[in-house]
């Protein structure tokens, strides 16, 4: 189903309508972007096979041979730490015959062993040696060529570790851009500056639909005051939660470009996330731990931010930032993908004080996370409803665009090239879809 | 610690309370949760830590009543249409005796079978439930309060989709 030759027969410049490229047309993207299987395969060789894609945080393998087992696009792969104690990648495809050496999901093991032939791998991805190895006599077939195979690159920012399937391009620092600050806020938060991802498990959930409708959800401001209503409704005694998503909103959305994208919710939430921290011993201890941390000034940004809670953060192509967790979107079919939501956790600094603060923060971060976030929370199933009724409607071949024009003539440029909307506008789509006609045609 | 004869009041308890759930009478379904009462769908198998550990449902009664609200409000989108259950419940036991206070742990294996509107596929849910229960002096079954409904999918490492009527 995959491959460069039927790549090759995607026209993509027909099926991305943007008045950058053609000052006479809306913005508007063809349906056979979430249901043309040509175009998910082209998608998995111009997107997932070359750009930067998130394997997983360095909290998940603290040790070596601590692993965690994700994919690239269709790639399986590990995210390992080697008996050095660096961070390896690791093509989860044995040298020998092709079977995955690793089928569990998190673990820790001094050996990535083949099940069918018994080939044990390092965790740096070294073949130990051939089981039954007076089989192999051949002089010139040596175990040294047998190592797991790597992804060209791989790179971390802030714990967060990326990894790209090609040799070249863009650094991961030029990649993530404006996308940056906010990891770094988010980051921040922590009292001890360490988090916590993987140990604390994860939300999963699917859905019969293309992973793109995913990526746009996850930074659609104009969708919560519909589909969440009921849960919002009941969220807030003073309607701050709707308010912050209505017609008259004073929050944004930022194209904050490369694909990346920002709602904004700071506008309505900073001061009452402020407030909430000198309202209660725990959160003026963290307060306290982050003015020490990072001084005043920093910390009271932080705090006014709250990390995903003061945004909603979409890192192109399939990352987001939001709430309590960080979301990896995985594309299974053109009508088919995976969805991880990892809840991110504070780790405390060793001291008494530093962990419990920790542990009580923890706990309102889980609670809050599946209230709302789990496949049974109060907010995620309405979207799966949404996603499963996008797909079923792109089955109507007569109607052939979807619109993306929401807000297009009143938004503003930055210096630093980001584009600022309404909470409501659709410019975090528009954003998604320029970098992606400019991956897809090469 | 098991027993084949289980107090009757027990065994009707929880099959009233799948009833209510079936029937979508939720509002009388809170009513036979205690005041301290809480509803628990552990993130993984042989969960013991959920403050560490994410749930997929993990509501004290003031979060369990915003549920049933928001269920109930005609305004959630997930349960629009809303969904059709029936549980079918057996191997129920008791695994411990009561307490000083009287409470008791009973488990049962309950199929959760759920589907919506016309046409949708049928989900099967196999579940192991765990329920506290509490001697109660009044109530609409004034015989056991719901300390906690613990409830242990089968198939809790897959991939969900929209659970919204899990209770």
């Amino acid at each position: 189903m995959h491959g460069s030759t039927e790549a090759a027969a995607v026209d993509v410049g027909s099926l991305v309508l943007c008045p950058e490229v053609d000052p006479a047309t809306p913005h508007r993207v063809h349906r056979r972007l979430y249901t043309d299987p040509a175009v998910f395969a082209a998608e998995m060789d111009a997107i997932f096979g070359r750009t930067w894609v998130y394997v997983g945080h360095e909290s998940e393998i603290p040790e070596p041979g601590a692993f965690t087992s994700t994919l690239i696009g269709r790639t399986p792969v590990i995210l390992t730490r080697t008996d050095a104690g660096e961070i390896a990648v690791l093509l989860n495809r044995c040298t020998h015959r092709a079977a995955t050496v690793c089928q569990e999901r998190r673990g820790q093991n001094r050996f990535f062993r083949c099940p069918y032939h018994g080939w044990s791998f390092r965790p740096d991805g070294t073949l130990v040696g051939f089981t039954y190895a007076d089989g192999y006599d051949d002089p010139d077939v040596s175990a040294d060529d047998f190592t797991l195979g790597r992804p060209p690159r791989v790179a971390s920012y802030r714990g967060f570790v990326f990894a790209s399937l090609a040799a070249d391009g863009p650094s991961l620092t030029e990649h993530l851009g404006n996308a940056a600050a906010y990891i770094d806020l988010l980051v921040d938060l922590s009292p001890s500056g360490r988090l916590v991802v993987g140990a604390p498990g994860e939300s999963r959930y699917s859905y019969p639909g293309n992973w793109k409708i995913q990526s746009e959800n996850g930074v659609d401001g104009y969708h919560a005051n519909f589909v969440h209503l009921a849960f919002l409704e009941g969220a807030a005694p003073d309607n701050k939660a709707l308010r912050m998503f209505a017609g008259t909103s004073p929050c944004r959305s930022v194209d904050l470009g490369h694909g990346h994208a920002l709602l904004d919710q700071r506008p309505v939430m900073a001061d009452p996330f402020e407030r909430r921290a000198a309202a209660t011993p725990q959160g003026r201890a963290h307060r306290a731990a982050l003015e020490e941390r990072l001084g005043a000034e920093r910390a009271r940004e932080v705090i006014r931010t709250s990390g995903g809670l003061g945004f909603n953060l979409l890192v192109y192509p399939n990352l987001l930032f939001i709430q309590y967790h960080v979301r990896v979107v995985q594309p299974v079919a053109v009508d088919r993908t995976e969805v991880v939501l990892f809840p991110i956790l504070f780790e405390g600094d060793g001291t008494l004080e530093s962990d419990e603060l920790a542990l009580g923060l923890n706990a309102e971060r889980l609670r809050g996370h599946e209230g709302f976030y789990g496949p049974a929370g109060g907010g995620v199933p309405g979207d799966l409803e949404m996603f499963r009724r996008v797909q079923e409607g792109l089955a109507v071949e007569q109607v052939e665009w979807l619109s993306f024009e929401r807000g297009r003539t009143r938004e503003s440029r930055e210096p630093d090239g980001s584009r600022v909307g309404h909470m409501t506008d659709e410019g975090p789509q528009r954003s998604f879809y320029r970098r992606w006609l400019a991956e897809m045609a090469g | 610690m098991s027993r084949s004869l289980l107090d009757p009041t027990v065994v009707d308890l929880v099959q009233h309370e799948a009833a209510l759930l079936d029937e979508r009478r939720l509002e009388d379904w809170l009513a036979l949760f205690a005041s301290d009462g809480l509803l628990w769908v552990p993130g993984r198998a042989g969960e013991v830590d959920p403050g560490c550990h994410v749930s997929i449902i993990y509501d004290h009664l003031p979060q369990l009543r915003a549920r049933v609200t928001r269920l109930l409000s005609g305004k959630e989108t997930a349960q629009d249409p809303p969904s059709r259950t029936m549980r079918a419940i057996t191997n129920l036991r008791l695994v411990s005796e009561p307490d000083p206070g009287g409470e008791v742990t009973v488990e049962s294996v309950q199929v959760l079978y759920e589907t919506r509107g016309v046409g949708a596929p049928l989900l099967v849910l196999p579940a192991r439930v765990t329920h506290r229960l509490r001697p109660a002096a009044d109530g609409p079954r004034p015989e056991w309060a719901i300390v906690s409904k613990r409830i242990d999918l089968l198939e809790v490492e897959r991939h969900f989709d929209n659970l919204a009527f899990l209770l």
